[in-house]
């Protein structure tokens, strides 16, 4: 059988709420072959312990959705995913437990229920062969993957505050499958939507834990803004889109967003663009002057587009206008190839995101060109940057990483790379950090047209960041900062909040 | 006597796949006031959600030619001639008419070329008649079936496992029941009630069957009187993965041969050429089955025990588009298989016997009906593959129909007294469980059975093997495992001890039937009588005798359209033939 045969460790969660006062935590040892998977564990420890622990299996085959669990603090299929040494085994989260690793389903069963996930037509098609094209069906099909495993919902932030809100990626899913689904006749859109789709920061940590990697916030969320986009005259987006042709922003703000820059001297053509992004430009003037600042030192000369600057399109995107997105964009990368740009480097994690996902995506024909974030520019060529050396005493900071920069882009390292060098400052990581970071609550447009909501998101976050026992929360977008801030402020808690490209120019 | 609560239903389903969601549906449009007993998570558990080859009907849309009749023939020649052909005429008849109904509760299939329903070739059909839904037919069938089902607001009770069946005279008037989440009893008064909670699949180390699928059917019908039949006729499926360890049991669905794949022993030969010039790789599961076993014990298979089947041939967009799960699920274990070969072997797979039932699908109880993989007599000794999904419609749709009539119209009124004493004597069932420990471990126990029953009741079998089985499973008949009493909600070891009886009985019917048929035929290899005989052309029904002893007979074959002694069909391998032709 196995090759490597040994005795392991793993902790498991036991709680019996008709005989417990308390949860606990009991460690059982395994004996373990490579590539164990984790229901396999479990049973021998009911069978060698009879230590009874309940839990839910059935397919094996991490086809039918039974055995999600959290192991170490992430959702996962016991049948899929392989036991380790030292794995802690929990129920998912926001369901009552049954009984230690089983969680109430009925409660999950009566939220598809009040989905109507049955198909909804005037016409009774029951004893017809309906005639359909292939290509007809592949979105719905795409949605239809879902196994109802629950683990989308185990780490999506915008349930943690209400499920009213938002219910949910699978629930989300599901009901873009009828919405796809050329037989159903319903208004499902609608449905989305009144359902909190707006309220979906579509920051991506579903789809990293969804065992059968549906695409839920581009496929589900995305596509069900698109459709609701061709189908209203004037949503919430609307204000936004007009604002964003007209004045270059999608804040609706009329007053110039260049005059950060005034007297640093940045050229308007040449071949790096330092693109500000929108939201920095007005809020966070300073951080900007820093980051040009920052890259002089390391040797970049960037130029500026000033008035010309638009913005980058992505709220376009969040808010479901397509064509008006792939519009934009051809007209800024028009505007790049006439001043002989050859990389743009910008400080946004949206507009990063933006650009090397997007861009790509919907863009089709055209010439690019290269797209970093300033944190990977600064932390290639740091040698140049002569960093203080003494510590501060008390100064503790963590990191948070912005989910367009991390989960979505993969960039963890750059901005850590910049963080260990500060030999000032004392680095703590949160919990949940890289792609299991928890999202600030602003993405996906939420912060544009529900701010409140996107505030109540990031408390949570902030939470987290309070339980490193960091003076200070470092950050790298200006969507995470800006929303931090507005948290702050409705007390979610005294930390200092600040910028890495901030936090670096301070410690030369 | 332990705590319970009394639920008064007029139709009572067991069972939370296929079969039992169109039979409630079924008996729902009847009238009647339904509640399902689901052992798992409804739309979750089973095998219905996780099927992946399709659902055969002879629609005709890739081949015009195709029509009931033969698929009825198809089914019958796969089945060894062994099947009920009253109950397949149904099935082949009723087949496109069921799956119509999926879309209208929500199901989306794939379409051909012609924009009408997709139809794939699967083993054994003469033509291509599966439809599909991408290779997860059975996941978006039961979608559709959980929905109609919630809109129609029947009651489903999850995390609920049926204990025992309660008898009046000759008549099934209720159920006990273990809820898990409560830890609480329940007892139904149930007018009619389905078992279509699936087979007994479990009872093999290396099984596709979900755990939970013990045969909790087979032992509640037998308990009350009803039958079995061709209980030994198990169906080994040839494609389970059988390395890596990690993913060793886990299903390569039929689709995969479907699609063009094919298999190669260790010198690279493309054996079934040798063995079925004609239908190759699609040629029925049971056959497939015996010629992986001679070629791994003859020596030519891989280092693990097993055989390659390739689909490196076929273009990646093909993989990627109808073989998403099987593609997704090699990719999790490292094995990409549009670039490389799976070494598989044959796993058990699907119970093709059952509860003997009539045309209304009813058992020889009355008000106790069986639908889907728990009814026996409708695939004989072999089921062809994507048959199981249209058998579930089919069943379901007409027990569930029947059941709510029985229910409905004139049903004579409960003696009560006869019922508090039917309560008493399933209880003591429950009590001999829970009231002491007898150091049997339940899961240990299950394990065992596991491993006697693959070793010994599976592809090849003989007299010695046979004995060996039955005579380990009397043992373990006089100590079954008792656990005491170990917490109340959701008590694990009590359902391992409930699940241990069951396993042990389908065990015992197959170990005994396997004995009893002295012959080959389809998936039951006997290496003492490796060819069919004309005279076992006949069907084994099981059935307890008044002193719960199990009684094995036979009985002919129910013949309507074929005649099972004069059709022709497939000459099985009896060993692996090295010279080419034959």
């Amino acid at each position: 059988m196995g090759t490597v045969r040994k005795e392991i460790k793993v902790k498991v969660f036991r709680y019996d709420p008709q005989e417990d006062a308390e949860a606990r935590f009991e460690e059982y040892p395994v004996e373990y072959y490579e590539g164990m998977r984790i229901w396999r564990a479990l049973d021998s420890i009911n069978e060698k312990q009879r230590a009874n622990i309940a839990w839910r299996l059935s397919c094996r085959e991490y086809l039918c959705g039974s055995c999600t669990i959290m192991v170490n603090g992430r959702p996962a299929l016991a049948c899929k995913t392989a036991v380790e040494d030292g794995q802690v085994l929990e129920p998912l989260p926001y369901f009552p437990i049954v009984k230690d690793l089983v969680i109430d389903r009925d409660v999950a069963a009566n939220r598809l229920i009040k989905l109507r996930p049955w198909l909804l037509r005037e016409d009774d098609i029951s004893k017809t062969e309906v005639k359909l094209h292939q290509s007809d069906i592949l979105m719905a099909r795409d949605m239809t993957q879902c196994i109802g495993c629950l683990a989308c919902i185990a780490v999506c932030p915008a349930i943690k505050g209400a499920w009213e809100q938002f219910n949910g990626p699978m629930y989300q899913t599901l009901i873009a499958k009828a919405a796809f689904n050329p037989l159903d006749k319903a208004n499902r859109v609608a449905d989305a939507i009144r359902a909190g789709a707006f309220n979906c920061t579509q920051c991506g940590a579903c789809r990293d834990v969804c065992p059968k990697k549906i695409d839920i916030p581009e496929k589900a969320i995305g596509q069900m803004k698109v459709l609701f986009a061709r189908q209203q005259g004037d949503g919430p987006g609307k204000a936004v889109v007009e604002s964003v042709k007209l004045n270059y922003n999608p804040f609706g703000r009329i007053e110039p967003k260049w005059n950060w820059a005034d007297g640093l001297g940045l050229p308007k053509s040449g071949p790096v663009l330092f693109f500000a992004g929108c939201l920095s430009s007005y809020e966070f003037g300073g951080t900007l002057r820093a980051g040009v600042e920052l890259l002089r030192k390391v040797g970049v000369e960037p130029c500026y587009l000033a008035q010309d600057e638009p913005c980058c399109g992505e709220p376009l995107l969040r808010l479901g206008y397509e064509n008006e997105f792939v519009k934009h964009a051809l007209d800024f990368l028009e505007c790049c190839k006439l001043r002989g740009v050859k990389e743009v480097i910008t400080p946004c994690a949206e507009c990063f995101r933006a650009f090397t996902i997007n861009y790509p995506k919907y863009i089709k024909g055209v010439q690019l060109p290269v797209f970093r974030h300033v944190t990977q520019v600064l932390s290639d060529k740091k040698g140049r940057l002569k960093l203080k050396s003494e510590k501060i005493k008390g100064m503790k900071v963590t990191y948070h990483d912005p989910c367009r920069l991390g989960r979505d882009c993969g960039v963890y390292d750059e901005p850590r790379s910049l963080l260990y060098d500060l030999k000032g400052v004392e680095f703590v990581e949160m919990e949940k950090t890289r792609r299991d970071a928890v999202c600030c609550g602003a993405g996906g447009g939420v912060k544009l047209v529900n701010s409140p909501f996107a505030e109540e998101m990031g408390m949570t976050r902030l939470e987290m960041a309070k339980q490193t026992g960091a003076s200070m929360l470092v950050t790298a977008c200006p969507w995470c900062q800006w929303n931090f801030r507005d948290a702050m402020a409705k007390g979610g808690g005294t930390m200092v909040l600040k910028n890495i490209v901030d936090l670096v120019n301070e410690n030369l | 006597m332990l705590d319970y609560e009394v639920i008064e239903v007029d139709v009572l389903v067991v069972g939370g796949g296929g079969a039992a969601s169109r039979a409630a549906i079924e008996a729902d449009s009847a009238g009647a006031n339904v509640c399902m007993l689901v052992k798992g998570l409804f739309g979750h558990s089973g095998c219905t959600p996780i099927a992946l080859g399709g659902y055969a009907a002879a629609f005709g849309n890739a081949d015009p030619r195709d029509n009931w009749r033969v698929h009825f023939e198809d089914t019958c020649v796969g089945g060894g001639m062994l099947n009920n052909q009253e109950l397949v005429e149904i099935l082949c008849k009723e087949a496109p008419e069921r799956f119509k109904e999926l879309e209208s509760y929500g199901s989306i299939f794939d379409r051909g070329t012609n924009c009408r329903y997709y139809q794939r070739q699967l083993g054994g059909h003469s033509y291509p008649r599966t439809c599909t839904s991408g290779d997860r037919t059975g996941g978006e069938m039961m979608r559709g079936l959980v929905n109609e089902v919630y809109r129609r607001e029947i009651k489903v009770l999850q995390d609920c496992t049926a204990i025992r069946l309660l008898k009046e005279d000759d008549r099934v008037v209720g159920c006990l029941a273990y809820e898990l989440k409560r830890g609480k009893f329940l007892v139904f008064r149930a007018k009619s009630t389905i078992l279509a909670s699936g087979g007994c699949g479990q009872v093999f180390k290396f099984c596709f069957a979900p755990y939970g699928k013990v045969g909790d059917a087979n032992r509640m019908a037998l308990e009350v009187g009803a039958e079995l039949v061709d209980l030994e006729m198990f169906q080994f499926h040839p494609t389970g993965y059988i390395a890596p360890e990690s993913i060793a049991g886990q299903s390569i669905s039929e689709g995969v041969r479907g699609e063009g794949g094919r298999l190669y022993n260790v010198l690279g030969e493309r054996f079934m050429e040798r063995y079925n010039p004609k239908q190759l790789e699609l040629a029925c599961r049971d056959f497939i089955s015996r010629c992986i076993y001679f070629e791994v014990k003859e020596g030519r298979g891989t280092e693990d025990g097993g055989v390659f089947l390739s689909v490196t041939h076929v273009p990646a967009e093909i993989i990627e588009q109808r073989l998403t799960t099987m593609l997704m699920r090699g990719l999790n274990y490292g094995v990409d298989i549009r670039v490389e070969p799976m070494r598989v072997y044959p796993s058990s797979h699907y119970q093709n016997g059952g509860i003997r039932v009539d045309t209304t699908w009813k058992t020889k109880v009355d008000h106790l009906y069986a639908a889907g993989e728990s009814a026996g007599g409708v695939h004989g000794g072999n089921r062809l593959g994507s048959n199981s999904l249209p058998d579930l419609l089919v069943s379901g749709k007409i027990a569930g129909w029947n059941a709510a009539r029985a229910a409905l119209d004139s049903y004579k009124p409960v003696d009560m007294s006869n019922f508090r004493r039917e309560i008493e004597r399933a209880f003591k069932y429950v009590e001999d469980i829970v009231s002491t420990d007898n150091g049997v471990n339940p899961i240990s126990m299950r394990n065992e059975i596991k491993e006697l029953m693959w070793n010994n009741v599976g592809i090849a079998r003989s007299k010695e093997s046979l004995t060996h089985a039955i005579n380990v499973l009397e043992g373990m008949k006089k100590r079954p495992p008792r656990v005491g009493q170990r917490g109340k909600s959701y008590n694990v070891e009590f359902l391992e001890a409930l699940d241990a009886r069951s396993m042990i009985c389908s065990a015992e019917c197959m170990a005994r039937g396997a004995l009893m048929r002295e012959e080959s035929r389809c998936g039951h290899f006997r290496e003492d009588y490796p060819v069919p005989k004309h005279e076992w052309t006949v069907n084994i029904v099981y059935s307890l005798d008044e002193d719960g002893e199990l009684r094995l007979r036979k009985e002919p074959v129910v013949q309507t359209i074929l005649d099972p002694y004069g059709t022709e069909m497939p000459i099985f391998p009896t060993h692996g033939r090295i010279e080419c032709g034959e």
